[in-house]
């Protein structure tokens, strides 16, 4: 990204230097301070999407990623922070991008998101929104579960890389994704037939 | 529930999905006991797990082709077979039916070009696309729609037709049998390039390079011919188009060959292709590849803030200069990579240290290393080495060679640094009185030639987690390598190359001087020593000397941006010449006061006005502003003035230009090309003496610039001096093989065709046509749109010359059509017209030229093929009009 994405950098290099510390709110943080300028960046690439049309959020990743990658004064050098605060980042715009849109008509102009890691097929133009909140309620019972399918359907991360980020075995990542998305399949599918 | 229930919950699950289906529920219950939320959770669960192979892709299942097979499209295209599906859409092979031929068509997904905006700009791109003819190229052919019928609605699918290529992807050669051997890899590689070459020329950047979209198509008794298709569809402006390339990149997979930047804003260059180009030598002569991550996350951050893995620890024998070449296109700054995709490709060709085949027979072999760049003989008194007359020295001749400095840290980012020194002390070794300089370009030629030289100075730059060692070395060569002297620079990186500069000066000078005092072992070598002492002080004390003829910057960076722009120029070629401009501009935004590089954009923009005879007001106006800014900003800078100088010459400010071409000589009294110039200068007004004393000296000092010798030959052809042109010329062609100087030899000989009588004219005609012929299979083989300027040029002139008409005439057709592309300058139609003696249409064409000061016009005056308008009123006011009557 060509103009600086973070705020000024002595605070990404701080809260960069907290998360190595093992501070857990520096990742939200820097999140946080990293996300206005990313979310304009977003916004312009979806404006002019075409109306009516699915959307895989994993095809908005690399580029996303990019944008991250390139936030002036970060230094990425540690993968997982850099995967982790990209995933977060990327989560957080869908959700706002959903929120906004869908507060307009049904299917009224904006595109639409689907997860297709979950295999929903839903059709719902709220999809990524109830996903959304049934991952926080995901993340009260069994947060590194939670954790794991943010990085899996918002940031498209790989076992692997999920179990680097989280400091676990590739097995476990793909146990709790397992165990995870049936979860969330599960409260999907209930939340459906209630309404 | 606990953390410790959640661990039991996932325990069964995952051990339940081992079971067949029909026993997990029985398993669940007596797993869970009486714990009924657990045994209920897990039930949902199962009922609502989907393995990942079937969850995620539900579009792979509903995919149906858009055409099927017998169907017409569009009244024309009869499908044979579906030949492909991916990303953008469907291929299948078609027939033709207006044109009766085989064809491949491909269909684009509707949804990529759902806007306006992208089909328009879609359209646009096929446009450029279908102009592209060339051997590794995939032709494309038309752009059409295919209607269907749904219901009410009528729905069109973008389709555009291509060339049909019967062979295989490199994709699957490389399943095959990767990795292939170098020799291999480089037949391929050689023709990926060409091909990209010709795209990059019409502007168009691939951006999608990769081994699945290259085609081999095997050929009957020839090479196989290799072809780059899918190109061109992927180039866009920045925006939505970006977006929706984005999106189906992914869905197809992580896009491994892409260079980073291709993701981000901004506009993706050639670089990117480099970039590409880079990743698909690796993968092809390799065994694994040079990033491990598989999501397009972590590629994209791997890319940008790891090294790839060195290619030489995934491949048993891969020459170090391959390793190089690929690290350099894998350079996560666009800049820092090669330039060009012929760069990479020489790269890879030119094996940095001496081959073997550059020994003569009996000569020692040499020891591996960088072969230079330059060997210098001494030859006479260096006039200016007082400081070594003490020691009585008797004139000798010896030489001393010296080898680039090798770049062993596997960065590119260090190449700039070596290279430029090394071009640089090129340059400063010029400088010195009565010396012999072998340049770059034939030094295996020359080495051939000459005697191992005595003494040898190589350099070697080594980095180690951030440091840097530079280590120089002064050996003696007939003492068996025998080292004289050696020492290390060590940095925390380059950031301050002018610093480093001046210490290796320091310590160098003095080093070498002791060596002469302490070690010499008779007056020869000390007086060799003395002499490259003198050179090596001249070329490290850069600062006390003057490197230029003024100081050139205080920033590293700009000065490095300086040192990149002016190797891009010597290039000789409008890609470089423009990317030299970009660098010197990017000097100039570093150091505003930084008067060299202005005086490098105004010669690169002279330069620019070489390749193309269309009128440029624009470049021109450019090379004035920088040349004037040069002179503002540098008073005493040799440079400066030159460009000044060729910038008013073009202006026809001819007192101006004369003015300026002696500042420059006064500053810089051995700077070969200015003094080039200047000898072209002088010579528009008949002066030839002067003009033939100045290039021979311009000559003398730098006698391998490659543009010295066609410039001079034509000098001396202009000045009558037909034996010596044609001796030069011919000279010059054994060393290298330019078109420019075969065109000039022809010119000789047509001249010569028409001047002459008899046999002696017929012999000089043949010359002459065997010259065009010459230049016309290699524009075949190389121009990137067939065409065929140059020798259309000289044929018209030989056969004008030579009195018939008749065949002249579709040449000169031919010429004048090219004329409106800017090929042709109507300067070269006007003498050939006036050859003809069709006066009218010659001045026609001339005061056209005048009309924008074509620079093709300033020998008007002495040219002898307008001899037959000399007298003619409108070519006298041609002359008053230029200030040459």
């Amino acid at each position: 990204m060509s103009a600086s994405a973070g705020g000024p950098s002595s605070d990404v290099t701080i809260l960069l230097h907290e998360i190595v510390r093992g501070n857990p709110e520096a990742l939200s943080e820097l999140v946080t301070l990293l996300y206005p300028d990313l979310k304009r960046m977003a916004e312009h690439r979806m404006h002019g999407e075409r109306p009516d049309h699915t959307i895989q959020p994993s095809a908005l990743v690399s580029e996303f990623y990019l944008q991250v990658a390139n936030c002036r004064g970060v230094d990425w050098r540690n993968k997982s922070h850099f995967l982790a605060v990209a995933s977060q980042i990327m989560r957080r715009f869908l959700i706002d991008y959903a929120r906004t849109h869908n507060a307009q008509k049904r299917g009224g102009g904006v595109a639409l998101f689907e997860i297709s890691e979950l295999g929903l097929h839903s059709g719902r133009p709220n999809e990524v929104l109830i996903v959304n909140d049934l991952l926080d309620r995901l993340f009260l019972e069994e947060p590194r579960m939670a954790q794991v399918v943010e990085m899996r359907c918002f940031g498209g991360l790989t076992h692997s890389e999920i179990g680097e980020v989280l400091g676990i075995d590739e097995r476990t990542a793909k146990r709790d994704w397992q165990v995870g998305r049936a979860w969330l399949k599960t409260h999907f599918e209930k939340g459906t037939r209630l309404e | 529930m606990t953390e410790a229930d959640w661990e039991h919950v996932k325990c069964i699950f995952a051990a339940a999905l081992e079971l067949p289906l029909g026993e997990r529920e029985a398993f669940v219950h007596r797993q869970c006991g009486n714990r009924l939320d657990q045994r209920d959770l897990l039930l949902d669960l199962l009922a609502n797990h989907s393995s990942d192979s079937n969850s995620s892709h539900r579009s792979t299942c509903d995919w149906q082709p858009v055409l099927k097979v017998g169907e017409l499209v569009t009244g024309r295209f009869r499908i044979s077979r579906l030949i492909a599906a991916g990303g953008m859409g469907e291929v299948y092979e078609a027939w033709d039916e207006w044109l009766r031929l085989r064809v491949a068509l491909k269909t684009v997904r509707p949804e990529l070009l759902s806007d306006p905006g992208a089909l328009d700009r879609f359209k646009r791109e096929l446009l450029v696309a279908r102009r592209v003819s060339h051997e590794n190229v995939c032709r494309v052919f038309d752009f059409v729609e295919h209607r269907t019928e749904k219901g009410q609605q009528s729905e069109a699918t973008p389709c555009f037709t291509m060339e049909l290529l019967e062979g295989e992807t490199l994709a699957h050669i490389l399943e095959r049998s990767r990795p292939l051997a170098c020799a291999d890899a480089l037949a391929i590689l050689k023709q990926v390039a060409s091909g990209l070459r010709v795209l990059h020329n019409h502007g168009i950047v691939h951006r999608d390079l990769k081994p699945s979209n290259i085609i081999v198509v095997p050929q009957p008794a020839r090479p196989d011919r290799v072809v780059v298709a899918d190109f061109g569809l992927a180039k866009s402006e920045p925006g939505e188009v970006d977006w929706f390339q984005s999106a189906t990149e992914f869905r197809g997979g992580a896009p491994y060959f892409t260079a980073p930047e291709v993701f981000s804003k901004s506009r993706p260059g050639i670089p990117s292709d480099v970039y590409s180009f880079g990743l698909l030598i690796d993968e092809m002569v390799t065994t694994s590849r040079a990033f491990s991550s598989t999501s397009p996350q972590a590629l994209v951050w791997e890319k940008l803030w790891k090294k790839p893995l060195p290619p030489s620890s995934r491949s048993a024998e891969l020459p170090p200069h391959w390793e190089v070449t690929i690290l350099r296109c894998l350079e996560p700054e666009p800049s820092a990579r090669f330039a060009s995709i012929e760069d990479a490709v020489r790269s890879l060709e030119l094996p940095p240290n001496a081959s073997s085949t550059e020994r003569t027979e009996g000569q020692p072999p040499r020891r591996i290393k960088r072969r230079l760049v330059l060997g210098v003989i001494i030859a006479a008194p260096v006039a200016g080495a007082t400081a070594f007359t003490a020691l009585a020295l008797q004139p000798v001749s010896t030489s001393i060679e010296v080898y680039d400095i090798r770049n062993t840290t596997g960065l590119g980012e260090y190449d700039y640094f070596c290279r430029g020194t090394t071009a640089e002390l090129t340059r400063q070794l010029l400088q010195l009185q009565r010396l012999r300089v072998f340049s770059p370009r034939i030094s295996r030629t020359s080495a051939r030639a000459a005697t191992p030289a005595r003494f040898s100075i190589d350099g070697m730059l080594q980095a180690n987690n951030g440091q840097i060692r530079l280590t120089v070395q002064l050996s003696d060569n007939q003492q068996s390598g025998t080292v004289l002297w050696s020492d290390n620079f060590d940095r925390n990186g380059i950031n301050d190359p002018l610093a480093l500069q001046s210490d290796i000066s320091r310590n160098t000078a003095t080093a070498v001087e002791r060596q002469l005092m302490l070690g010499a072992k008779g007056p020869d070598q000390a007086n060799a020593l003395a002499r490259a002492a003198y050179g090596l002080r001249r070329w490290f004390g850069r600062q006390s000397t003057g490197y230029f003829s003024g100081p050139p910057t205080t920033s590293n960076i700009a000065f490095d941006f300086y040192m990149r722009g002016h190797h891009l120029l010597e290039e000789l070629s409008p890609q470089s010449a423009g990317a030299a401009i970009d660098y010197f501009k990017r000097a100039i935004e570093n150091d505003e006061q930084f008067a060299l590089a202005y005086a490098g954009v105004a010669d690169a923009y002279m330069a620019l006005m070489n390749y193309n005879y269309a009128p440029h007001p624009e470049l021109a106006q450019n090379a004035r502003y920088y040349a004037e800014r040069a002179v503002e900003l540098g008073r005493d800078l040799a440079e400066a003035h030159a460009a000044l100088a060729a910038v008013r010459q073009m202006d026809w400010d001819h007192i101006g230009a004369e003015d300026s071409y002696h500042e420059a000589l006064r500053l810089k009294p051995n700077y070969a090309k200015a003094r080039r110039w200047y000898a072209g200068f002088v010579l528009q007004f008949g002066r030839t003496e002067e003009a033939i004393r100045e290039s021979r000296h311009a000559l003398e000092l730098d006698p391998y610039d490659p543009s010295a010798a066609p410039a001079v030959g034509l000098y001396l052809f202009f000045s009558g001096k037909y034996p010596e042109a044609i001796d030069l010329l011919q000279r010059s062609l054994q060393k290298s093989e330019m078109l420019m100087t075969r065109h000039n030899l022809g010119q000789v000989y047509a001249w010569l065709g028409n001047i002459l009588l008899a046999n002696q004219a017929e012999h000089f005609f043949g010359l002459a046509l065997e010259q065009a012929r010459a230049i016309e299979n290699t524009e075949r083989a190389t121009s990137p749109d067939g065409k065929t300027s140059f020798s259309d040029q000289l044929f018209a002139l030989a056969y004008a010359l030579h009195g018939r008409e008749l065949e002249t005439e579709p040449y000169l057709t031919r010429l004048e059509a090219d004329m409106l592309t800017g090929g042709t300058s109507p300067v070269t139609v006007g003498w050939i017209y006036a050859i003809l003696r069709q006066q009218d249409k010659a001045c026609d064409y001339l005061e056209k030229a005048a009309s924008w000061r074509d620079r093709r016009l300033l020998y008007t005056k002495i040219i002898p093929f307008l001899t037959n308008l000399h007298g003619t009123p409108r070519f006298q006011a041609l002359l008053t009009l230029m200030h040459l009557a």
